[in-house]
């Protein structure tokens, strides 16, 4: 038997509810005081996956070792009350009958009671002011506050956070998701959390899981989650693009913009389709009577249909020649009217998945 | 998303040291019947389960206590349909004070109605006099089936009026306002749109009204009324003739549990069609002229029932303190129904808590079926439960046992607690499904027992609703009737018995403190089922 395993060790996790398959044979391990994201649309079993790590779901197949002991298998699993895994809810599950220094101390054992840990765990998340307040009479930051530092008191082996900031409004939950973050870090704590806010995936967590249908269908640093997504299916869920359809050509892909350089680890022969993120694509507007075909095949013209703009950027939609609507990312001064003719460019290398041409784009 | 995909119960089996004292619970719940039924069966002897079962009294014993059910639950059917109608349906003038009148006869005790009727149409009493003077020299006496008609439909109406009521408020402006602009004229929304809106709630309401018709016995005992709580009663006293008062009890339960498969099968086949909450205001039909007489219908039910049995009664209240009446009795039988119903109501909520845990927290099928025993204490009458206490008494053998139960209250208060744990239950399950098990599972995670999670979080935060169960049966126990008149320990009174023993003697005076007490105590078990019901909303 191990005596010192990484904090987190799951091996072929299933678990079935009826007919559906929730978890699907997830292998994944997090290292003592890292931070790993899942990522993934809602349905998708990541909340499953958090449920059974914490023991309030029996596995149907596979086995969780939690540093270095197995809390469950097939057939038996330790009561969650037994595993010292510390929670955070997205409704934050605070006791509403308890104030919030008594929520905190919940957990804490009669002589950490005494020594005032209690007190300390607010301090760290910068409520010792409110101790004693009830839930209700908090904010919803607040509240989730209180119960990191809830789960943080009997100091856990591994935190496990689902949807934490989801119930909060966005400028709140960019600034409370560093403070958490801090929180974790400073307290060396291995954690998992659960998100489909592919942002705060990527901007806090050391690796990124990406679940799709049960299954983890990639795990990795944010930028190689984001720069290489395994599958069309995990580039599709990590921010926007444009399927294209093209072939391998060598090192390259060529498709309607032309031959691009591949970011495929793996050489593949073929058909494909060509992912183009929606930021790699450059856009520049031409005056109407401007020739259409300036450089060598490599820049596409098109007509602008429709214009989104959300604030900090935008997005336009432009048919191009081959009459496909091509999604594309608009800087913070960057303006177009609709239908103007536009020329458009990728550059820098672009991920390509071997298959049929099936769909044109997102 | 963990709200849709966490489980609303905590996924495991339900803990033994919960499991025990629920089943306990459940055992008690369903000890009266078990007896009954073994009585009934092994009754094989002299006249025989089937030779009473042939009588013809039987038979029309049968006959009458069902339609004595149908002919109430249909009345009060009518009567609440044209009340809700008024206070929530149209422009009827005082239609909160209309509302409050309406549900006011819950606070009467049936007997307490019937005793008030007795009295009004004797010759001494309001409506004999009134007679006189138009020039009838004596009304019929009341009494008999048709009286027993009049005086449950009027005290029992408000268990329909509630649902029909209920059903009505979720009408919206919308619904009608689309029958009629779909070219039918305004009275037609009542066929096309009201009826089929209320018709689930109104089939509830009668059935609860069937059922507590059933099982009433005061008041179809002193009117006479001979129904199968009057007739099981009379056997029970007058012979000892205990076989065939099993037999009787028998045959009422077996029908009660029809009604309550009824219950059932509504229940899972008959919604109301489009419960979609709109925040749209009510739409209220213009009566003219006519609206003066709504309001003076719904005044005349709440002075046909409320008004004419408090007025009788404080009628002779002020006549018994002007005789000086002895109040002595009055105060002992207060304080022993104070007590008894306390403790029933103590006893209720603590057995109360592990059966709504099990069936409500845990994937426990057991659970489930202790939860669906309870209820049988509501459905079942309070003379068939108090038979099987007699029974359950005869099988224990002479020892210390048996004179622990045996002219002790005790028994008594078992009763009560088959009676009404289901109320006690219900309070405590309806806050118990408001406390998100995520809860539990917190303080799991924090890695304390699941025994000391309950006990801090789950029955912490189930209080209000833990004392609410018990008050609720507290108040209602002290009302209790045929269970305590059969139970009681020798020569010991309580309300509800002194008012019997009183009524029987036609001592309407000595009757009317204790009386009016009782109205007064479920003027608050009313107060918190209306407030129950609003909270529901």
């Amino acid at each position: 038997m191990e005596t010192l395993g990484a904090p987190i060790s799951c091996l072929n996790l299933t678990k079935r509810f009826g007919s559906v398959v929730a978890v699907s044979d997830v292998t994944l391990d997090v290292g003592a005081g890292e931070l790993v994201a899942l990522l993934g649309p809602s349905g998708c079993g990541k909340t499953t996956l958090l449920r059974l790590l914490a023991g309030f779901e029996q596995l149907d197949d596979g086995q969780i070792v939690l540093g270095g002991e197995q809390v469950a298998n097939a057939q038996r699993s330790v009561p969650p009350e037994k595993r010292n895994v510390g929670l955070v809810f997205q409704d934050h599950a605070l006791f509403p009958h308890m104030t919030a220094e008594r929520n905190v101390s919940y957990g804490l054992s009669h002589t950490e009671r005494r020594s005032g840990r209690a007190k300390e765990l607010l301090r760290l998340v910068g409520l010792e002011s409110k101790g004693s307040r009830h839930p209700a009479q908090l904010s919803g930051g607040e509240q989730q506050r209180v119960a990191l530092a809830r789960a943080l008191g009997p100091r856990p082996r591994v935190v496990l956070l689902d949807e934490p900031f989801a119930n909060l409004d966005t400028q709140l939950r960019t600034s409370l998701r560093e403070d958490v973050c801090q929180v974790l870090r400073t307290q060396g704590a291995t954690a998992i959390m659960v998100t489909h806010d592919q942002e705060e995936a990527l901007s806090i967590a050391d690796r990124v899981g990406v679940m799709i249908d049960g299954k983890l269908a990639q795990i990795g640093s944010p930028l190689e989650v984001y720069e290489q997504p395994v599958s069309i299916e995990v580039a599709r869920l990590l921010g926007d693009g444009n399927l294209i359809p093209g072939a391998f050509e060598g090192g390259c892909v060529r498709c309607e913009f032309g031959k691009l350089p591949s970011a495929c680890p793996a050489k593949h022969t073929g058909e494909c389709e060509v992912f183009v993120r929606a930021e790699a694509i450059q856009m520049v507007p031409l005056k109407n009577d401007e020739p259409t075909a300036t450089a060598s095949g490599v820049t596409v013209t098109g007509g602008v249909e429709q214009r989104v703009y959300f604030g900090h950027d935008g997005a336009a939609l432009v048919r191009t020649g081959e009459g496909r609507l091509v999604r594309v990312r608009l800087g913070a001064g960057e303006e177009v009217r609709v239908g103007q003719r536009v020329s458009l460019r990728v550059s820098g290398p672009v991920m390509a998945y071997p298959g049929g041409n099936r769909g044109q784009s997102k | 998303m963990i709200s849709a995909l966490a489980p609303a119960r905590i996924n495991t089996r339900a803990p033994a040291w919960l499991m025990a004292p629920a089943l306990v619970g459940g055992a008690i719940a369903v000890l009266p019947l078990l007896y009954v039924v073994i009585r009934a069966a092994g009754s094989g002897e002299s006249p025989g389960i089937w030779s009473t079962l042939a009588e013809r009294a039987t038979l029309l014993l049968v006959g009458r206590s069902i339609a004595l059910a149908v002919l109430v639950a249909t009345g009060a059917v009518v009567v609440s349909f044209m009340l809700a109608f008024c206070t929530e349906l149209s422009n009827v003038p005082f239609r909160r004070l209309l509302t409050v009148l309406a549900v006011a006869p819950m606070a009467v005790p049936c007997y307490v109605g019937a005793l008030a009727y007795i009295h009004a149409m004797s010759p001494q009493g309001v409506i004999g006099s009134a007679a006189h003077i138009v020039g009838i020299d004596r009304l019929p006496v009341f009494s008999g089936f048709w009286a027993g008609v009049i005086v449950l439909i009027l005290f029992t109406y408000p268990f329909a009026y509630l649902p029909i009521r209920a059903s009505m408020r979720r009408i919206s402006t919308a619904q009608i306002e689309a029958s009629r602009s779909l070219g039918k004229p305004t009275r037609m929304a009542v066929w096309h749109v009201i009826i089929p809106c209320v018709a689930p709630g109104a089939a509830v309401g009668a059935l609860l009204v069937a059922l507590y018709t059933l099982g009433e016995f005061g008041a179809v005992s002193l009117l006479r009324c001979n129904t199968f709580t009057r007739v099981i009663y009379l056997r029970y006293k007058s012979s000892f003739d205990l076989s065939s008062a099993a037999v009787l009890a028998l045959v009422l339960i077996v029908i009660v549990l029809f009604v309550l498969a009824l219950f059932e099968w509504l229940d899972a086949h008959w919604r109301e069609p489009g419960t979609e909450v709109t925040n749209r205001a009510r739409y209220r039909f213009s009566l003219g002229p006519w609206r003066w007489v709504g309001a003076g219908l719904c005044a005349l039910v709440a002075l046909a029932s409320v008004g004419l049995t408090v007025g009788v009664l404080v009628k002779w209240v002020w006549q018994g303190m002007q005789a000086q009446l002895d109040l002595g009795p009055v105060w002992s039988a207060l304080s022993t129904t104070a007590w008894v119903s306390a403790a029933a109501g103590a006893l209720c909520a603590l057995v109360a808590v592990p059966i709504a845990l099990v069936s409500t927290r845990f994937r426990s099928p057991l659970g489930a079926l202790i939860e669906r025993f309870t209820h049988l204490g509501f459905a079942l009458p309070g003379i068939v439960i108090a038979l099987g206490m007699v029974f359950f008494l005869q099988r224990i053998p002479d020892g210390k046992l048996f004179r622990i139960f045996n002219q002790s209250w005790l028994i008594v208060i078992l009763a009560y607690v088959v009676l009404y744990l289901p109320l006690a239950v219900g309070s405590v399950r309806a806050v118990l499904m408001r406390i998100p098990p995520r809860l539990e599972e917190a303080g799991l995670s924090l890695g304390r027992s699941r025994f000391r999670v309950i006990a801090t979080v789950t029955i912490a935060m189930a209080r209000p609703g833990i004392i609410a169960g018990g008050l609720l049966v507290f108040l209602t126990a002290m009302k209790e009737l045929p269970a305590t008149l059969l139970l009681r320990p020798f020569g010991t009174e309580t309300l509800a018995v002194q008012v019997w023993d009183a009524t029987e003697d036609a001592r309407f005076a000595q009757a009317s403190l204790p009386a009016l007490m009782m109205i007064a105590l479920s003027c608050g078990v009313v107060a918190i089922i209306v407030r129950k019901e609003g909270m529901m909303r």
